[in-house]
């Protein structure tokens, strides 16, 4: 999966633009979003790549930056 | 017989229904116009054992979000909420740049002011097509996977939620559900919560959608209906133009003799000769009074000019309509199956035909279920001009002098 | 208006004295769910009905395809009872406002299997079906009305049978919530990652969730003059009930609570009462990190006196039985006001330092007297229902 196909992912649940999806543009705090936004993202990236977060990952994903950083640290290559 | 509850009175009445484009339409098939049969359609649920069903049901209703209420959070919530809530934006709101219909009441100038609103729907298929895709979810993959957004869709309460949520109405929240006196108990609760005080004003709709899931739960011998209704409401005030709703009345029927009692529920809201229970409060100028509204075939000067039925039950619809003395309209023949709104759209249609005839005009809307559950109320209009066109003068095409019989 | 039977189901069992003995014993009664397999599930707990309980519905209730259908009917044969109302009597209105989640829709979940989900019959689309079992055991002659506003369904069922007293609508009123353990509502708080491992610790400092549970309470609600005329005795008195929405988010309360101050507001207005007259909240208090906070504060400032209000949850016992919390929970209310005893939120180990504004019970409950109880309630979608329950002068105990 791409940067792109992944910030065009979270723009669709998170109904934002996918250039507001910066790698530091806080979830929660700058693109007011909420908890079951967040967790179908999650979801969504489970299901696609078939990868399972745990609870602790899953919660520290606060912004874009810390996805790509989860997903590289389980050995799944992001390209751009 | 108990205490009455409050009449209530109708600031607004809002529709998404399939091939009707809005309350003097819904008045127009209410008098017996004819609504184009509905196609069929097939229905499925993927990786079930339901088979695909094919059903009389027409082609979905398009939510048509008033803009006010459109916008981000929106993508997740299931059909039947974007129906509900384009409904109940409707009956909050006249449209921008329009004077209300004048059966309107508008004694509440600054709603905001006046105190909580509340919102009150009844459904049996909100959140049932959501449930289902969970289960088809936990059936078919991993603990964990199945989708976050749609389980919390997956109860009643989404049309009701998601009305308070995007209109901003903080007052109480409540779904009802079962049979179709569902929806008539949605409008008893709410003028039991504006008598109380707990609510100057409330929104109360009803609403359904069609899905394979859906499709158990309905009658096989009617269209399966979709879309939805929402009346606004508010404590009448005496004197007060307008359409009311009141003299609710909710009981059990012995189950084995519904036709009789049906009946005997019936006169009851209708004493013969009464012109005092349905006609204009003593004082009202005689000359409000439309002849030709006024006497009905075989009916009393102000009583209820007919009888609008929701029920499943097609035998007990004509078995009323049979009774001869005044037309019976039944919900499920013309419009459909709605399940746990069918009492709410027979209170819509009684309000959008009473809203087409010259006052005063009176009907019974009724809903009964095969167990025997049955709630019946009277919307009346008052204080309107004596114009033979009614209601509207010239914004709209009068009805004719009398309901249809099905 | 006065409380004059009630009824349960719960995980302690069938009856409402079982409901309060586990409370007293402090007994945790969730645990691995039986009823499915969730071996691949990261979190397996319910608070189930004991599989001995259910089987003795047999000899009860007639069947049905809803297990909360029969749950429903053997509470409300028992609350008629304990109230010496008479269930097969045509002589008094008798109406039935009876609360629900998900109505009969768990039947589905009987289906969920590896690959395709089995359905059978069509009860689970008809939701009118749960008032099925009820209606074969006890003569309704009033109406029947059925509420599924979300989690605080008990609370409503209570405030609309209350107001169809009051209107004179019906004689007696059958209250009650019901639920059944949800292999959907499994999924789905599992896909939330909202679901506690072991144990639900509401307002700890490590609560990690909740447990869903299930049963059914019922109370019945009469004017105290009909009961008195029988000779019965009131069990307590219902001095008022308010409802609100949150109007803010359909999972996330507003994080000022805003629904639920105005509901604690409100009861106290129409009862005329204060903040010190409450001597126990029983809280709503699921075990889930926001939602415990928010409450927490919003109780803190809806009830602001010389004392911090007095506060426990049950849920650490029995788990979050939704449709069924919060009448289950007015049924404690009911026995605390009679005992004098408030309830201690059983699995507290470390009160959050968050809810420093409230009194949080310790695990042992306190002896104290018990004369007004505030219950509240509420959901996903924002639905807020409160009820305050007084001790009756007369009552029993």
């Amino acid at each position: 999966m791409s940067t792109a196909v992944l910030r065009d992912l979270a723009a669709e649940i998170f109904e934002v633009n996918p250039d507001e999806i910066t790698e530091g543009a806080a979830f929660y705090e700058d693109l007011g979003i909420d908890s079951v936004q967040k967790v179908e993202f999650v979801v969504r990236i489970e299901r696609q790549l078939g990868v399972r977060l745990t609870d602790e990952e899953a919660a520290g994903l606060q912004d874009f930056g810390d996805t790509l950083a989860v997903l590289r640290d389980r050995g799944i290559s992001v390209g751009p | 017989m108990p205490p009455v509850d409050g009449w209530m009175v109708v600031r607004g009445l809002g529709l998404r229904l399939p091939g009707v484009a809005d309350v003097a339409e819904l008045a127009r098939l209410v008098d017996g116009a004819p609504l184009p049969p509905a196609p069929v359609r097939r229905f499925e649920a993927p990786e079930t054992d339901l088979g695909p069903l094919d059903r009389r049901t027409h082609a979905p209703v398009p939510p048509r979000l008033p803009a006010a209420v459109a916008g981000r959070g929106l993508r997740v919530l299931p059909p039947e909420s974007l129906l509900a809530l384009a409904a109940a934006a409707d009956a909050d709101a006249a449209p921008a740049g329009e004077p209300p219909d004048p059966w309107l009441a508008t004694s509440l100038v600054d709603p905001v002011e006046a105190g909580p609103a509340a919102v009150l729907w009844a459904s049996s298929t909100a959140g049932l097509a959501e449930y289902g895709t969970i289960c088809v979810e936990a059936a078919t993959l991993d603990p964990g996977l199945s989708n976050p957004s749609i389980g919390p869709a997956s109860a009643f309460n989404g049309p009701a939620a998601t009305v308070s949520i995007r209109l901003g109405l903080d007052g109480p929240n409540e779904t009802t559900t079962g049979g179709t006196t569902a929806g008539l108990s949605a409008l008893v609760e709410a003028a039991r919560l504006l008598g109380d005080g707990a609510a100057a004003r409330a929104l109360v709709g009803g609403s359904a959608t069609v899905s394979r899931w859906s499709l158990a739960g309905l009658a096989d011998e009617y269209v399966a209906a979709e879309g939805a209704a929402c009346l606004a409401v508010s404590p009448y005030r005496d004197g007060e133009p307008g359409i009311r709703l009141g003299r609710f009345r909710r009981t059990s029927l012995d189950p084995s003799d519904l036709a009789a009692q049906c009946r005997a529920l019936v006169r009851a809201a209708r004493p013969a000769g009464s012109g005092r229970v349905a006609g204009p409060p003593a004082g009202a100028p005689s000359d409000r009074r439309a002849p030709e509204r006024a006497a009905p075939v075989g009916g009393t000067p102000a009583g209820p000019v007919g009888t609008i039925v929701s029920t499943v039950d097609t035998e007990l619809a004509e078995a009323l309509a049979d009774d001869g003395t005044r037309p019976v309209w039944h919900l499920e023949s013309s419009l459909g199956d709605f399940g746990a709104a069918g009492g709410l759209l027979a209170a819509a249609c009684a309000v959008a035909y009473c809203a087409s005839a010259p006052a005063p005009t009176s009907l019974l809307a009724l809903a009964i279920e095969p167990s025997g559950n049955a709630a019946i109320l009277e919307v009346s209009s008052w204080g309107a001009p004596t114009s033979s066109s009614g209601w509207w003068g010239e914004r709209s095409r009068p009805v004719g002098a009398s309901g249809s019989r099905t | 208006m006065v409380v004059s039977g009630v009824g349960a189901v719960s995980g302690a069992g069938l009856g409402a004295d079982a409901l309060w003995t586990a409370v007293t014993e402090r007994r945790v009664l969730t645990g691995p769910v039986t009823r499915f397999d969730m071996s691949r599930y990261p979190a397996r707990c319910g608070a189930e009905i004991p599989a001995g309980a259910v089987a003795d519905l047999d000899a009860m209730v007639p069947g049905h395809a809803s297990l909360a259908a029969r749950f429903l009917a053997v509470a409300a044969l028992e609350a008629l009872r304990h109230a010496g109302v008479p269930e097969r009597s045509r002589a008094h209105r008798l109406g039935v406002f009876a609360g629900t989640v998900m109505a009969t829709r768990p039947i589905l979940d009987q289906g969920i299997g590896a690959g395709r989900l089995d359905v059978s019959g069509r009860a689970w689309a008809q939701p009118d079906t749960l008032l099925g079992t009820l209606r074969e055991v006890v003569t309704v002659t009033g109406p029947t009305v059925l509420f599924a506003p979300g989690c605080a369904a008990g609370n409503s069922a209570i405030a609309a049978g209350a107001r169809a007293v009051a209107a004179g609508e019906v004689d007696v009123a059958v209250c009650g919530g019901v639920s059944e353990l949800s292999l959907e509502i499994l999924a789905m708080f599992t896909s939330l990652r909202a679901l506690a491992v072991d144990t639900v610790r509401p307002f700890d400092v490590n609560r990690r969730g909740t447990i869903p549970g299930e049963g059914a309470g019922v109370l019945v609600l009469e004017r105290a003059d009909r009961v008195a005329a029988r000779g019965g005795r009131p069990l307590a008195r219902l001095l008022a009930c308010a409802a609100a929405a949150d109007a803010h988010n359909p999972t996330q309360p507003h994080p000022d609570g805003n629904g639920l101050v105005s509901t604690i507001h409100g009861c106290l207005d129409r009862a005329r009462l204060t903040s010190d007259d409450v001597d126990w909240v029983c809280a709503h208090g699921t075990g889930t990190q926001a939602s415990d906070g928010i409450e927490a504060r919003a109780v803190a400032k809806a009830l602001a006196g010389r004392r911090r209000p007095v506060v426990s949850s049950i849920k650490g016992q029995f788990g979050h039985a939704e449709g069924a919390a919060a009448a289950l929970e007015a049924i404690v209310a009911v026995h605390a006001l009679a005992a004098d005893l408030v309830p201690g939120n059983v699995t507290l180990i470390e009160p959050d330092p968050a809810c420093g504004g409230i009194d949080l019970v310790e695990p042992t409950g306190r002896r104290a007297p018990v004369g007004v109880v505030l219950s509240q309630a509420f959901g996903f979608g924002g639905g807020v229902s409160t009820v305050l329950l007084g001790k009756d002068d007369h009552a029993a105990g």
